[in-house]
């Protein structure tokens, strides 16, 4: 019971912002002796690391959940497609989307299902990914592929700002390097006759350049206060 | 065989390195490869920034004609990686940046070798001169917390460059290749590189004294840069080496000319005092990845030097003995200075008590 307590009052002393130091220094002070002390902090270390691990397994199971969703949707339209006209996959694209990052947003701030509710914006920006390419499809717009991921990652970056989803982010990183791969640079391309930049737009590069410097730079300055040294 | 393995190790060394990511100013905290997922996530957009502005130069220069050479775009962008990677203090964009420096370098040196038909050696020494200043640079960066991560980056790329190519002269094609490399005009016909290896050998001798005088480096570390910097002034100036007396083309039949096997066992004894070196230093300063670092090169080495041809003729029971001895004595230097300060701790706190 009396080392309950202890774990509840450090507990708190940790809250304030209190380092381990002076916690230890502030209990020694009041009698107790180091064994009790290194005893209570074990056991909020391990209870923190249990919930960690509960969180993490929460994240893991419906991020799988948000994909597979996002994977069976996919598979739905595509066996349809040929039938649907225009309008209807559009209509379906733009629906998915939105009700996806309604929903997650909705669950995230107003129910407080912080993970469920991330999963859920990350499938709408996969959802976002893949209507960007089935859109050039349905309008035969010609462009190079790695085009489209750029579009996915500038779409996700600004998204992962506006709900500040860390998931987000590592999304557009993904498909920001997909996209410089997919490149084959000028200077393959100067060893063949193939122009990889017959069908890009250099403007479209040079905003990828700018937004994805000003992400890092955004990014950047939320930093926490105790690492500021470092830089 | 030698890169992938180099490639696997690497992977583990890093996977590792993130399981062990803690915030915080803790010991061997430089050696995280993030400090926090904001870290993280800026270090790749700024690196992806960087890649990015590489592509664009190269579209709008497509578009306007090509008035710029793809190598010019090249230097452009590593240039201004660096510069990004320097004010943001970002090892991402600098490590990639500087290794697009190296490449601008090594493309130019190797069109300025062709038009003049000098010793590609000369190419090998060059990179060779780089990773040293690399490894100098790291060690000028230690002394401020804000650069000991930039630092790394300079240490890491330059012991990996070094050792790499020292890895390849001990080998049988590395031999071959100091044979072929070594022919041809003297690198003195060509301005150009004449005067890279001045500016590199300016900027290595100025480093080495700053260093030094700052005791940023020890001094048997200074000797050994110092031993390794006149080994490829050496080198670059050899005439064509005759390495084999036959070349059949198959193992059965080759043999090692004098020269040769003075290189070999030259090379051999060079590359694995280099990495008892790195295991040593790492001893010294006390710090484990150089230690660990060591020791994975050192496994790769005895790996694939068991299946080099080369070691049939030296014997290769010799070789894993004559290893395997000088790791015992270097051990047990090491377990016995390893004592000796424990001691001098434990003394240290009877003395405070």
């Amino acid at each position: 019971m009396k080392s309950q307590k202890l774990i509840e009052y450090i507990q708190s002393l940790l809250n304030q912002g209190k380092t381990k130091e002076e916690i230890y220094k502030e209990l020694l002070n009041q009698g107790w002796s180091v064994e009790t002390i290194q005893d209570a902090f074990n056991q909020i270390t391990a209870k923190k690391e249990k919930e960690d691990i509960q969180k993490k397994a929460i994240r893991v199971i419906v991020t799988i959940g948000a994909i597979l969703i996002g994977v069976g949707i996919f598979s739905f339209i595509a066996a349809n497609w040929q039938e649907m006209t225009k309008l209807t996959k559009v209509l379906i694209i733009i629906t998915a989307m939105m009700s996806s990052y309604i929903g997650g947003w909705f669950l995230r701030e107003k129910r407080y299902y912080e993970k469920t509710g991330e999963a859920l914006l990350l499938l709408g920006a996969i959802i976002y990914g893949a209507g960007v390419f089935l859109i050039a499809q349905i309008f035969h717009i010609r462009g190079n592929w790695p085009d489209g991921f750029i579009l996915w990652m500038m779409g996700t970056i600004i998204m992962a700002f506006a709900v500040e989803s860390f998931l987000l982010f590592y999304l557009a990183i993904l498909a920001g390097f997909v996209a410089i791969i997919g490149y084959p640079f000028g200077i393959f391309g100067a060893f063949s006759s193939y122009d990889p930049f017959l069908l890009t737009s250099p403007f479209l590069l040079l905003v990828a350049t700018i937004i994805t410097f000003v992400a890092g730079w955004l990014v950047k300055k939320r930093m926490p206060p105790e690492l500021k040294e470092f830089y | 065989m030698i890169f992938l393995l180099l490639i696997i190790g690497l992977v583990v060394y890093l996977i590792i390195r993130i399981e062990g990511t803690k915030r915080g100013r803790e010991k061997g905290w430089y050696l995280q490869l993030f400090f926090s997922k904001e870290d993280a996530v800026s270090q790749f957009f700024f690196l992806l920034s960087a890649s990015f502005l590489g592509i664009t130069l190269l579209a709008f220069n497509k578009n306007l004609g090509n008035p710029l050479s793809w190598q010019t775009i090249l230097l452009l962008a590593s240039v201004i990686g660096v510069v990004i990677g320097y004010y943001f203090k970002v090892i991402y964009t600098l490590a990639v940046s500087l290794m697009g420096l190296v490449g601008w370098w090594g493309v130019q040196a190797a069109k300025w070798i062709e038009e003049k038909d000098i010793k590609i050696v000369a190419l090998f020494t060059g990179l060779l001169f780089i990773a040293t200043i690399f490894y100098l640079l790291g060690r000028a960066h230690e002394k401020e917390i804000k650069f000991k991560r930039v630092s790394m980056v300079y240490s890491i790329l330059g012991l990996i460059f070094i050792t790499n190519i020292l890895f390849f002269l001990s080998t049988e094609y590395g031999l071959r290749a100091l044979q072929s490399i070594t022919k041809g005009a003297s690198f003195f016909t060509s301005w150009e590189i004449t005067f890279s290896f001045f500016v590199f050998l300016a900027f290595l001798v100025g480093i080495l004294v700053y260093t030094l005088s700052k005791n940023l480096i020890f001094k048997s570390e200074a000797v050994a840069v110092g031993f390794l910097t006149v080994l490829f002034c050496i080198i670059i100036l050899l005439p064509q080496q005759i390495m084999f007396l036959q070349q059949k083309g198959y193992y059965g039949n080759v043999r090692l000319s004098t020269i040769g096997i003075l290189w070999a066992v030259f090379f051999n004894i060079l590359i694995f005092l280099e990495l008892v070196g790195i295991i040593f230093l790492g001893y010294l300063r006390r710090e484990n990845w150089l230690i660990n670092l060591g020791i994975f090169f050192i496994f790769i080495l005895i790996l694939i030097k068991y299946f080099d041809w080369f070691f049939t003729f030296l014997n290769k029971s010799i070789f894993f003995i004559g290893a395997g001895v000088l790791l015992l004595v270097c051990g047990w230097f090491m377990e016995k200075g390893r004592r000796y300060l424990l001691s001098a701790i434990e003394k240290k706190k009877r003395e405070k008590n």
